[in-house]
């Protein structure tokens, strides 16, 4: 009898094996090799016009010695930081706005998702245009109001300045979708227990909006810091890393290196550090959700 | 499970024989630009089969047909610069090296890397030198089937604005004269000056500028960027940059600039060949001359809008790919690039077609006496991450010479050569 169970137990696991293989094949395929390979190309030079010539951690040195890097990797994170700092507050506050049952929400609701749908190529190309120097329409209507015109790509400011905005904008519509989603999966009847307490709006939000969004906040921050390690095509797009260089990140170089310069160990040690760097931070915010999560059940 | 490892075999040899199916060994493709069914096709339909690019292109497409024994050929169209470079990298890399490789500032980095065949003797034979690339061992391994020089193309109507009615000679002349116009345009219109973009299109129009002076950024294998001369042009494309309309000469860019030179709103403008059908069609009051030199200069000039083309070593049919070269440059086709504004390669076009030249207008008269005399290549190749050099030459010398006005040159050359030394040793 025994021996019947486990040889249908080895079936039904092979025929699960089965079904999964072809998505295990397809992962490590599109995924797997594409990562190893980029994390050995770390220990080449390579142009693709000559053969590869392994250089042990040479790649890896440069990238830590000569300083450059480095400021690149931190130039990602403080404004991928910023970046993601106001597009979490600034999407948990319209989202809060639209979960009430006012008249055109829906109409706002596809409004702020419009941004994400539409190509990044084609809405840089319309902010390029609205912060060109000369004859932009940002400029025209600071002279029409007698303000002098702004030179935006002279500025690190303005140049990240934008790149948050854009950054935002674009960004803002499905973290929005999602935080509706955890806000509309808690119970009513807290709320209104709450009210009949005579608990705050303020007190309402801390103690019973914010921990019921606890892990739909997880989720945003999480792909949203993975998100931010990752953003290069608005840098590409918007600034092209003006002003003299100023607003390259390490990512903006990577694709540089890879895809322009085909100095692809150098892009493939950057990758791989950007990658253990985001992993990292990624790590981070997971203890430390964990440890909170075990405090509040306590 | 022996039959699922059997249907996996087979559904892999499925793959390959489909993927080989795709590419029949005996076809030619040719990647060069604009010679596409697509991109005659389109001609016809404007109708501008009279447009002196598509002849140009036609003919090169017809003389390739020409050939002798090329059997099926199909045009595909690979792009321009960074990613024409990466397909042919990819296609090359891949083992599938095309008959032939084509592109502008990247192909002295294939010679470099000694990628491509020497040229036969009677296509070197047939060319200026100028539009010759070497490889590390000095043989000819690319040919351009035409380019252009810079030229300084002026509004004769802006300059009358302000008394001027000759264009400038000198650099004080064309600097006194940038600021007395941009004075009187007072926000309406500039005088104009160097483009500093923070790119190949900056380096490109600045290099004239430095070689005036006898020096280019990379010379007798040391890096240049701390010789006082260099110091002194970067002073003169900075002090130029206030006569351009703020924040255009160094955008990322270039189109607001030109649209603005087009539009009357720019008296000087740093170009090539081609900006002349632009202030005609604009019917701009225009005129061209060499561009002004420095006090004690010498002319100086860079090739641009090139078309370099080279047979890649593992090429399958090294003399068809040869002579697909040779058929580009067929005189009568070459002679197709005059009205299109291009240079031709071929030096009896040089000695034999200058009343047609001249009837095209002064700026080809110019561009083909700076070719022709002063034997001007392309941008200098650094012999170690030329492209990672470049990038730093023209974002953080070139363009922050203009977008940092209060840094000292002196600063801006050092911070570069600390970041470029450890690129080049």
């Amino acid at each position: 009898m025994r021996s019947k169970i486990l040889s249908r137990d080895k079936r039904e696991a092979r025929i699960a094996y089965l079904i999964l293989i072809p998505i295990f094949l397809y992962i490590a395929f599109w995924n797997l090799i594409p990562l190893i390979l980029g994390v050995l190309l770390g220990f080449a030079e390579y142009n693709v016009l000559r053969p590869p010539e392994w250089v042990g951690l040479r790649n890896y040195r440069h990238f830590f010695a000569s300083g450059v890097y480095m400021r690149l990797l931190w130039r990602q994170v403080w404004i991928g930081g910023i970046a993601l700092g106001i597009n979490t507050a600034l999407s948990f506050a319209i989202a809060m706005a639209l979960n009430n049952k006012a008249r055109g929400r829906g109409f706002f609701r596809t409004s702020f998702y419009v941004p994400a749908v539409a190509a990044v190529s084609v809405t840089s190309a319309v902010f390029v245009a609205l912060i060109d120097p000369f004859g932009g329409g940002l400029n025209r209507f600071l002279v029409s109001i007698g303000r002098d015109a702004i030179i935006w790509n002279h500025s690190q400011f303005w140049m990240v300045f934008w790149i948050v905005v854009y950054f935002v904008w674009r960004s803002m519509g499905p973290a929005i979708f999602i935080w509706l989603g955890g806000l509309q999966g808690i119970d009513p009847s807290l709320h209104e227990a709450a009210k009949v307490d005579g608990a705050s709006a303020f007190k309402r939000l801390r103690f019973i909006t914010l921990p019921g969004l606890r892990f739909v906040a997880a989720f945003i921050i999480l792909t949203g810091i993975i998100g931010a390690m990752q953003m290069f095509d608005i840098i590409m797009f918007l600034t092209a890393g003006n002003p003299y260089g100023r607003t390259i990140t390490l990512m903006y170089q990577i694709y540089r290196h890879g895809a322009v310069r085909f100095n692809l160990g150098m892009a493939g040690a950057s990758g791989t550090i950007l990658g253990i760097f985001t992993l990292l931070f990624a790590i981070i915010y997971f203890v430390y959700m964990q440890r909170r999560e075990a405090k509040y059940d306590a | 499970m022996k039959k699922l490892l059997l249907a996996v075999v087979l559904a892999a040899l499925a793959l390959s024989v489909f993927a080989s199916c795709g590419r029949g060994d005996d076809e030619v493709r040719i990647h060069l630009l604009g010679l596409t069914d697509d991109a005659i096709a389109n001609y016809t339909e404007l109708g501008t089969m009279g447009n002196p690019g598509q002849q140009f292109g036609l003919g090169v497409r017809n003389a390739i047909l020409d050939i002798e024994g090329i059997g099926d050929v199909i045009f595909e169209d690979w792009g321009w610069a960074e990613t024409l470079d990466s397909r042919q990298r990819a296609a090359i890399a891949a083992g599938d090296h095309p008959h032939i490789v084509g592109g502008e500032v990247f192909m002295p980095s294939y010679a470099l890397d000694d990628l491509l065949l020497p040229l036969p003797q009677d296509i070197v034979d047939r060319v200026v030198e100028t539009f010759l690339i070497r490889n590390p061992r000095n043989e000819p391994v690319a040919v351009a089937i035409g380019g252009t020089v810079f030229m300084l193309f002026y509004n004769y109507d802006l300059m009358a604005q302000a008394g001027f009615y000759a264009p400038p000679t000198t650099w004080d002349e064309w600097q006194m004269m940038s600021d007395a116009i941009t004075a009187v345009g007072n926000g309406e219109f500039w005088g104009g000056g160097v483009p500093s973009f923070p790119h190949a299109g900056g380096a490109l129009r600045a290099t004239p500028f430095f070689r005036m002076q006898g020096v280019d950024f990379f010379q007798n294998g040391r890096l240049m960027l701390d010789d006082p001369r260099i110091h002194s042009t970067l002073q003169f494309i900075r002090d130029m940059n206030r006569n351009l309309p703020p924040g255009l000469g160094d955008a990322a860019d270039e189109g607001p600039l030109w649209t603005a030179f087009n539009n009357q709103q720019i008296a000087f403008g740093v170009d090539g060949t081609w900006r002349a059908s632009y202030l005609e069609r604009e019917g701009v009051n225009w005129g061209v001359t060499t561009l002004p030199l420095p006090a004690g200069g010498v002319p100086g000039n860079c090739l641009v809008g090139v078309t370099f083309v080279g047979v890649p070593r593992g090429a399958s049919d090294t003399e068809l790919s040869f002579n697909i070269i040779r058929a580009a440059l067929r005189e009568d086709v070459s002679v197709r690039a005059i009205p299109q504004g291009r240079v031709s390669p071929l030096r009896s076009i040089h000695h034999n077609e200058r009343a047609r030249i001249a009837a095209e207008g002064a700026h080809m008269v110019v561009a083909y006496q700076i070719v022709y005399e002063g034997g001007f290549g392309g941008l200098v190749v650094f012999p170690r991450n030329s492209a990672e050099v470049w990038d730093i030459v023209n974002t953080m010398v070139i363009a922050r010479t203009t977008q940092s006005p209060g840094t000292p040159i002196e600063t801006i050359t050092s911070e570069a050569i600390a970041r470029i030394n450890p690129l080049l040793n």
